[in-house]
């Protein structure tokens, strides 16, 4: 197990408590954990395709990154007036 | 050798600026609050950017992780003020700030 596995799996440990903040807490706290949470996903699939020496893995996360923005725009907007 | 420090060191950083993050979302007390730690995560990213650009050199991935960073940098800040338009109109019923407040500040 290399450092980028590592650092991957030490980022997977801070998702939990992520999810749980999502779980628990009102829905616009839980869009602003769901933001961090894309964020540290992002970079957990980069430290994986790092990690596991495949660069293709790398198009996933720069499809996250791009559709991460606007699922929460989407979000946003209903959270604004009706949800 | 000294590459594969420094590319630790990054890695090292990268993750403890990302968990400190999680800690400072999680303990705060309401979204307004919550929101300052969600910016200061793209250091971590960038730290495990220049990580991964280091440890692979010039190949398609440092550029594809790149791309990567400039997106998160570029679409942030309209995702945040995105955020709290949604809590302060969730929460007063209007974005605009009315006559009667602005006087009060003054």
């Amino acid at each position: 197990m290399n450092g980028f596995l590592t650092a991957a799996t030490a980022l997977l440990c801070g998702l939990v408590p992520l999810g749980w903040l999502i779980w628990k807490s009102s829905p616009i706290d839980g869009l602003v954990a769901f933001e961090l949470a894309s964020v540290m996903a992002v970079s957990i699939l980069l430290l994986l395709c790092q990690g596991v020496q495949q660069s293709s893995f790398a198009d996933l996360a720069l499809a996250l990154a791009l559709l991460s923005f606007g699922g929460g725009l989407v979000f946003a907007r209903f959270l604004e007036r009706w949800v | 050798m000294a590459l594969d420090i420094v590319v630790a060191v990054l890695l090292f950083l990268g993750v403890a600026l990302e968990l400190a993050c999680v800690v400072g979302v999680v303990a705060m007390g309401n979204v307004y609050e919550r929101m300052h730690f969600v910016a200061p995560s793209l250091l971590g990213v960038a730290a495990i950017v220049v990580a991964v650009i280091l440890e692979q050199g010039s190949s398609q991935l440092s550029a594809k992780a790149a791309l990567i960073w400039v997106l998160l940098a570029a679409t942030g800040p309209a995702m945040a003020h995105a955020t709290v338009r949604a809590a302060r109109i969730r929460e007063m019923e209007r974005w605009s700030i009315l006559e009667s407040e602005k006087a009060e500040a003054r």
